[in-house]
């Protein structure tokens, strides 16, 4: 039986200046001990999805729904909510001290939570509280029970508010970057401690992270957000080994290798995108290498792909184009080049538009500087102040060096088409161009000058 | 590539062996900070002993990395190099000159060699200051170059570190937290340094943007020719960009050795758990490899457990261990530059989660999850 | 939690390259330009700051104003101003607000008593700032035996008696407006000390006071150069909430005859004088009174709207609500 339906839920945060975009249209099932990873950047999303499952978005605009074994936890009362948060799912957050009262002594506060959800006298509850603090790993709990949270470290805070979201045996813990704060062995710890709770109690888990290495190792069924969306959804292994969007494969190829490979990364270029105003079609457009024309005006659904029965994508690359690396990527290199036309090539100025306000210089830092720094490596020092004088004169770029030792030649199949296609036409006029372009397009971020297309297509063709 | 540039690019990394000569000399820095209490006259109540003891050699051209857990004093380590702090003990010598405690004065010339990457973009940029001036600043403060020269110079630094020269005029508030930490780079990069100290300049960045400035720290070294002190916790980003890795945990060094060496057979109880509670984003690797869990936390640097420091949470502890500091040397067959201070350092193929260890670690805390019946008795 | 989305909002907002809408706000303009925009939305800051402007104005055209009138501040009218009995004529055609005990112009009195007011509560601020950032940057900056000293020193300055200290300075130099500056700046500096060096204690922990140290800057140029930008904000703040301290201070040691000598009038010496005949002659109270408290709301409400308006963190809090 499913333990938690979402579906299609919405939020947004009204500001000062416009609405926050923060979550578009999530859905999802949850199964009894079952762990769902929802992976993705600051920003993404990831974290305000969760807290609206909990009502701990106050301000916000939320739609959709959220049946919680089949109670809508979204148009639920306070008090309702009350009794299922704590009791039936349990959350343990980044900051621990946003969920210890720092007045009160950390037994107490346990032993408080335990009696607001069960009639259980005092002392049985304390001793739960002692066992719940043993539980989580803390020396002398006997004792530390009747510790304030600043007597506690980092770490022990997280342990005590860990043994307190444990402690009611929830059928589903929310963990929201559980980890993130602390060191790697005792991030083991409490990522073994939710193995075995779920193997005993059938916990069901929705890890939030940024780590695609905790995913890799807790998860069943992992979602990729990206910029308040869905954009991938399948169980760990079709994620890791045969992603379908672009952005879960730039992901798992941005982080090193667990084997210690040097050569190059792989970032992914330019930067996530506001939730105020998105780029059109599909969010991770200007950022893509493999961008069509299609993602400029038409937002991708979740379609199911190639892979698993479960496994669904939300790109307009063909839905049989699943993996990573060379075969793959190449085929998704020329249909995306097949399909790309004046719209998708201009989408490096989007890059640049998407990160720059209307009327002011473009920011063209985050894709310039892959550029240079992608060219740069193979230049001689000497060269520094001659790019400089280059940005500034306006002369082309020379054609892409030979890539260094270790970058494989996919990197540079996939890099060229896109990346390159920013030549540095003088900073300056390229500034100046998109000032009067953006003033004059007003809103629409995607408007761009038929010179600087050219260029593009030049970059390309060099 | 130039037959100029140095051949000590990680590419190939075999060079490390014939890598240049020491650059930097570390030999048994403490650094102890009192903690004091009192309101007119402050006495000392107690030290925290951040840095305590720690030998160390960069190879100039190379990338040392130094890992460890929060509160192993790799950032003061940093800084006592950086001459941020002055040193409780010991002695450091750069490129052959003692630079230990030195004046002010004293220390101003070599400051145009050791340079800092932060880790924090948010904080480690004055956020009422413009772009321009604070990549200016090393310009400013060692008189190399005002005005148009300063300008120049700052704009042909923002376009190396892949900045729009253009926004000379921003503030910082105006870039991404990406960007930010290229500003710091170029801020670092002014008066072309031989050794970068590069602090968690990755920890605070989104995944996607840390390969961005990976590649640029990476491109950056081949370019100048630059040493590296790379900090980090995260020990697969440490694996990808250094030649060289040091293990810290309480002060000290536990385990040092070339990258390969060190990660490929890690001897030392605290290597062989810090490697095995990585997360790897390999589900199949994540799967079988086993995971070593210690018991609680890093204990507190006021404090320091005597002799081995891992000692409450090892393993293999035995008595000596509680005794004696073992030194840093080289175990087993390890060649002399894989050096482990361990009494029992791990052989090849054991698995120390079946050790018992040969002393009371109560105290420590108990094992993570080792009852659950504390849950059992709920709803 | 709350708190995280609004971090994560923040955080899309602040990072301005990123993002478009935020950063159209913020293109190339300095943090005190952003804070200028954000305050022109507060609208009781901005009519607070429409009160000060005014009042600004009406001190440094005083005696134009009193031209237009037609009543010199210091005209005694015996025959139009007093009552046949001797008491104040109360507000009328002829004298606006009334007179006073001698038949003076109430109006024209407070219009030069407002020179007074501004002149010692701006002087003496500002002296109090001066003296109070210097001293608190480099006890908070310096720390250790420099802080101790210095900091007792503020402590010290916060326990002194305000009024006896005045008085017998008064008593040994005589009353003049340069000795009220002096008394009300001894004694305001110290609270900007104390606020200064706590922010200091805080900036001085920054990454970027480390990176400029690394980079062998000075203790001057790091303190001139990164520390004193970022006490703008704060001392802005505090020193508009200073201001009408300094103007209470004057108001309180001219009411107690220690201010500025009469016959300058001053609204603290028109409020003492009024005293005698305020149950006859209620306006005279009022009116001094009155501006007195108009001025000092005004700045403490811009005060406060300026904290909002600095401190973007606040901000963006409201901006969720």
């Amino acid at each position: 039986m499913t333990l938690l339906d979402v579906t299609d839920l919405r939020v947004s945060f009204p500001t000062e200046d416009g609405l926050v975009r923060a979550v578009q249209g999530i859905s999802f099932t949850l199964d009894p001990g079952q762990t769902l990873g929802i992976v993705g950047e600051s920003g993404s999303g990831k974290s305000v999805c969760t807290q609206t499952i909990m009502g701990l978005t106050r301000g916000a605009q939320i739609s959709g729904t959220a049946m919680f074994e089949g109670r809508d936890l979204l148009t639920m009362g306070d008090n309702d909510l009350r009794k299922i948060r704590g009791a039936e799912i349990g959350m343990i957050f980044q900051d621990p001290l946003s969920s210890l009262h720092p007045q009160y002594k950390v037994g107490w506060q346990i032993v408080e939570m335990i009696q607001a959800h069960e009639d259980i006298s005092t002392k049985a509850a304390t001793k739960r509280a002692v066992d719940l603090l043993r539980l989580v790993g803390i020396p002398q709990p006997d004792r530390r029970v009747d510790d304030y949270p600043h007597q506690f470290s980092g770490g022990m805070r997280q342990r005590a508010m860990i043994a307190m979201s444990l402690a009611l045996n929830p059928k589903l813990l929310i963990a929201d970057e559980p980890t993130t704060a602390l060191d790697v062995t005792v991030q083991a710890q409490i990522i073994d401690l939710i193995e075995r709770l779920q193997a005993e109690f059938n916990t069901a888990v929705i890890m939030i992270t940024h780590d695609l290495g905790v995913v890799a190792d807790i998860a069943d069924d992992v979602m990729v957000m990206y910029a308040g969306k869905p954009v991938e959804f399948a169980d760990r292994r079709t994620l890791y080994y045969r992603p379908h969007h672009p952005y879960t494969k730039g992901l798992i190829e941005s982080i090193p290798s667990a084997e210690g490979e040097r050569g190059r990364l792989k970032p992914i270029q330019g930067q996530p995108p506001s939730l105020i105003r998105l780029p059109s079609g599909c969010s991770f457009h200007p950022r893509c290498p493999y961008v069509m024309d299609q993602c400029v005006t038409e937002i991708p659904p979740l379609r199911q792909v190639a892979g698993s029965a479960d496994h669904r994508s939300a790109c307009w690359l063909p839905v049989d184009e699943v993996g990573i690396g060379g075969e793959v990527d190449r085929k998704r290199e020329q249909v995306a080049l097949a399909r790309r036309g004046t719209l998708a090539a201009e989408s490096s100025d989007v890059i640049d538009s998407v990160d720059v306000p209307d009327g002011s210089a473009a920011d063209v830092p985050a894709d310039v500087g892959a550029d240079t720094t992608t060219r740069g490596r193979t230049q001689p020092l000497a060269s520094t102040a001659t790019r400089a004088v280059r940005a500034r004169t306006g002369q082309p770029a020379p054609p892409a060096r030979p890539q260094r030792r270790g970058a494989t030649a996919t990197e540079a199949v996939t890099a060229a088409p896109v990346k390159k296609a920013a030549p540095k036409t003088s900073a300056k006029k390229a500034v100046a161009k998109k000032t009067v372009a953006s003033k004059t397009a007003g809103t629409t971020a995607k408007k761009t000058t038929p010179r600087r297309t050219n260029s593009s297509q030049n970059g390309s063709t060099s | 590539m130039t037959a100029a540039q140095p051949e000590v690019d990680h590419a190939g990394r075999d060079v490390n062996t014939q890598a240049g000569d020491v650059l930097l000399k570390v030999e048994g820095a403490k650094k102890y900070f009192p903690i004091k209490q009192g309101i007119i006259f402050q006495k000392e109540v107690a030290r925290v002993h951040a840095v305590d003891g720690v030998d160390l050699e960069v190879r100039s051209g190379e990338t040392l990395g130094l890992v460890g857990e929060t509160g192993c004093g790799k950032s003061t380590l940093a800084r006592l190099i950086a001459g941020l702090y002055p040193m409780t003990a010991g002695t450091v010598s750069f490129d052959g000159s003692d630079i230990t405690n030195l004046s002010r004065k004293k220390m101003r010339p070599f400051r145009r060699d050791i340079q800092m990457i932060f880790q924090d973009p948010y904080g480690s940029l004055n956020p009422r200051r413009r772009v321009g001036s604070i990549i200016g600043d090393p310009f400013d403060i060692h008189g190399v170059a005002d005005g148009a020269e300063r300008k120049k110079r700052v704009q042909e630094l923002m376009e190396v570190v892949g900045l729009n020269p253009e926004h000379f005029n921003r503030f910082p508030a105006e870039f991404s937290g990406g960007q930010r930490q290229r500003i710091g780079v170029a801020r670092a990069l002014a008066l072309r340094p031989k050794l970068i100290i590069c602090d968690e300049p990755v920890s605070a960045l989104d995944v996607s943007i840390q390969a961005q400035v990976i590649n640029l720290l990476d491109d950056l070294q081949n370019e100048f020719g630059l040493t590296y002190i790379f900090i980090a916790h995260d020990l697969s980003v440490v694996r990808h960009v250094s030649d060289r890795v040091a293990v810290m945990y309480l002060g000290k060094i536990m385990e040092t050795g070339p990258v390969d060496d060190l990660y490929g057979l890690p001897r030392h109880p605290y290597t062989n758990a810090l490697l095995s509670a990585v997360p790897i984003p390999d589900p199949d690797r994540a799967d079988s490899r086993e995971r070593i869990i210690l018991r609680g936390d890093v204990p507190s640097p006021v404090n320091p457990p005597t002799g081995c420091p891992f000692h409450p949470r090892c393993p293999k502890a035995q008595d000596i261990c509680v005794q004696e500091m073992p030194p840093l040397e080289p175990v087993f067959v390890d060649p002399p530059t894989h050096r482990t201070a361990c009494h029992f350092p791990v052989p090849e193929g054991e698995d120390i989660s079946q050790c018992t260890p040969g002393i009371d670690q109560s105290g420590t805390g108990p094992l993570v999850g080792a009852d659950l019946s504390a849950i059992t008795t709920g709803s | 939690m709350t708190l995280i989305a609004a971090d994560e909002v923040a955080e899309q907002k602040g990072g301005g390259g990123k993002d478009p809408q935020p950063t159209k706000a913020i293109e190339g303009r300095a943090p005190l330009q952003l804070a200028w925009a954000r305050l022109r939305k507060d609208k009781v800051s901005l009519a607070c700051l429409g009160v000060i402007v005014l009042l600004v104005l009406v001190a440094i055209f005083a005696n134009q104003l009193t031209d237009l009138i037609g009543h010199p501040p210091n005209e005694q009218y015996r025959d139009e101003g007093l009552q046949p009995n001797g008491l104040p004529v109360a507000p009328s055609s002829f004298f606006w607000l009334g007179g006073d005990e001698v038949g003076r112009d109430v109006l024209s009195r407070i219009i030069h008593g407002a020179r007074v007011s501004l002149l010692v509560g701006v002087v003496a601020t500002a002296f109090a700032v001066l003296i109070g950032v210097t001293i608190g940057t480099m006890a908070g900056y310096f720390g250790g035996v420099i802080d101790t000293f210095l900091s007792r020193t503020m402590d010290v300055f916060l326990s002194f008696p305000f009024l006896l200290f005045a008085i017998s300075l008064v008593a040994v130099k005589g009353a003049s407006l340069r000795i009220s500056i002096f008394v009300i700046a001894f004694f305001i500096w110290a609270n900007v000390g104390r606020i200064v060096r706590g922010q200091v204690l805080s900036i001085r922990e920054k990454e970027y006071v480390e990176a400029a140290r690394s980079l062998g800057a000075s203790d001057l140029r790091i303190m001139v150069v990164d520390v004193i930008p970022n006490l703008v904000a704060p001392v802005i703040v505090y020193s508009t909430l200073l201001i009408p301290t300094a103007i209470v201070f004057e108001a309180t040691l001219s009411f107690l005859g220690l201010g500025v000598p009469i016959p300058t009038p001053t609204w603290g010496n028109m409020i003492a004088t009024s005293q005698s005949t305020y149950l006859q002659a209620p306006w005279y109270l009022l009116f001094p009174s009155l501006a007195l408290f108009i001025t000092t709301l005004a700045f403490n409400l811009l005060g406060d709207g300026l904290r909002d308006a600095l401190d973007p963190r606040a901000a963006r809090v409201l901006a969720r609500k």
